[in-house]
């Protein structure tokens, strides 16, 4: 079939040509600010254990990250003999695009944005948690008893998180009247949610730690107990893309943190896109400081946390924002 | 249910207390040594391998006796006055486990131990030491 060029056809295709420069200019920001997670983290867990950490590629070591990438990348591409290989292929795509997707809607300054949603804050919690499957798809494909345990203790995890991670959102979403995640930000002109809500901050937090896998809720990749969980097979680029993942998805959770708890881009003098990063940065840099802090949690007592106490928790959060509501009204 | 909430409280203050120990940690300085870049003095009464005063040797072989793995072999030929004089003084690394009893017996204080910590060689040949030849201007 013809397409036929007429002068819409044009400003379509013109539209798609702009969106697509977006989103590889996001692509971009993405790997560099993951490179420089990475490195920072590696700065902080050893200085925190009295260590230097990389010193020797660049200043301070700060080129390591691409020296590791490039052997990652040449590194031979291993596929385990009883592994799915569909699935076994596609995991760590679909682990790191549902941990992409979501930077469409958050605003990086006031008018910074790929995509301004009018449901910006469901399309982002509706993406991240597709990355449950790209992780379940990772430990049922390696066709190993420790990637599906940790396969499954992960989808376990995730998805109990998740409720209180969206109830407290909930609360900021009842007293703005609105899931556009730049109106939430300007509703917080006057005093930061953080500071009006910080039961719902301080459950997000939590939630937020346990649904990207981090330590103390790294259950899913327990090297003691596990391997490496639902990663032990893979090696090489495939590996690579599930650390691309992981640290994006930290970076997208801070990036929800900041914008709906921390005033996202608003701050004095400076430009909005420098507070906005200041404050992901700051949310990353505590996430790295309680990994290296704390020690994992066991099974039981992870959903205990979840179901009894967060969950109850977030629900009386939100009763306590409604009767608060109604009372103003 | 009161001690359930105090009990939350006072748990969630030791987390903090937890990260102030590691902020601590963060900030103080590494105890890292960049080893082929930086050096490390060893302590003055460092063992070291064993090393010899060639001129204070008088051969009486008190070392190669006292050693446990008979690392230490004295060479010597008799001169014309009787006395003996050091032709060999054979070191094999290899098997010297560094106790330092051969420094002990010495008359004259001739064999010590000095401060070399870098004994790694390619071949174990390498390990078999003539001390009269490596350490000829050792006073």
């Amino acid at each position: 079939m013809m397409l036929k060029i007429s002068p819409e056809n044009w400003s379509f295709l013109i539209e798609f040509a702009w969106l697509c420069a977006k989103a590889a200019g996001l692509l971009g920001f993405v790997s560099l600010s993951v490179m420089f997670l990475i490195w920072w983290e590696r700065k902080i867990s050893a200085h925190i254990q009295s260590r230097l950490g990389p010193m020797i590629v660049g200043w301070h070591g700060c080129l390591q990250t691409i020296a590791d990438t490039i052997k990652l990348l040449l590194k031979e591409n291993i596929v385990a003999k009883d592994a799915d290989k569909v699935s076994f292929w596609l995991a760590p795509l679909v682990s790191f695009v549902a941990a992409f997707l979501p930077f469409a809607a958050v605003p990086f300054a006031k008018h910074l944005v790929v995509q301004d949603f009018g449901l910006g804050l469901l399309y982002v919690f509706a993406v991240s948690s597709l990355g449950v499957i790209g992780v379940f798809m990772a430990g049922w494909g390696s066709g190993n008893k420790y990637s599906m345990l940790g396969a499954m203790r992960a989808s376990a995890q995730i998805i109990s998180y998740e409720i209180p991670l969206v109830l407290s959102v909930l609360s900021i979403v009842m007293l703005t009247g609105s899931l556009n995640m730049a109106k939430i930000v300007e509703a917080q002109g006057q005093v930061w949610f953080a500071f009006s809500q910080p039961i719902a901050f301080l459950i997000y937090f939590i939630s937020a730690l346990a649904e990207t896998n981090r330590a103390p809720f790294d259950i899913s990749e327990a090297e003691s107990e596990l391997v490496a969980g639902f990663h032990t097979e893979y090696s090489g680029m495939k590996f690579s893309m599930f650390f691309l993942a992981e640290y994006t998805n930290m970076f997208i959770v801070s990036a929800v943190a900041a914008t709906l708890f921390l005033g996202g881009w608003q701050g004095p003098f400076l430009p909005g896109i420098f507070w906005f990063l200041v404050k992901v940065y700051f949310i990353i840099f505590l996430m790295m400081w309680i990994r290296w802090t704390f020690p994992r949690f066991r099974v039981d007592q992870l959903m205990n946390f979840a179901w009894k106490f967060l969950v109850p928790l977030a629900f009386l959060n939100i009763l306590a924002t409604a009767l608060f509501l109604v009372v103003k009204k | 249910m009161i001690k359930r909430i105090k009990r939350i409280f006072s748990d969630s203050f030791s987390l903090i207390q937890g990260l102030a120990v590691t902020a601590k940690y963060l900030f103080s300085p590494a105890v890292t040594l960049q080893y082929p870049k930086q050096r490390w003095t060893p302590p003055a009464r460092y063992r070291g391998r064993v090393a010899l005063r060639p001129k204070k040797c008088i051969s009486c072989q008190m070392c190669a006796r006292a050693c446990p793995n008979y690392s230490l072999e004295v060479k010597f030929n008799l001169g014309e006055d009787k006395k003996r004089k050091l032709s060999g003084f054979i070191y094999h690394l290899d098997t010297c486990l560094f106790c330092g009893l051969c420094v002990e017996p010495c008359p004259t204080a001739a064999i010590f131990m000095n401060q070399e910590y870098e004994l790694a060689v390619y071949e174990r040949k390498n390990l078999v030491l003539d001390l009269t030849e490596k350490d000829k201007n050792v006073e």
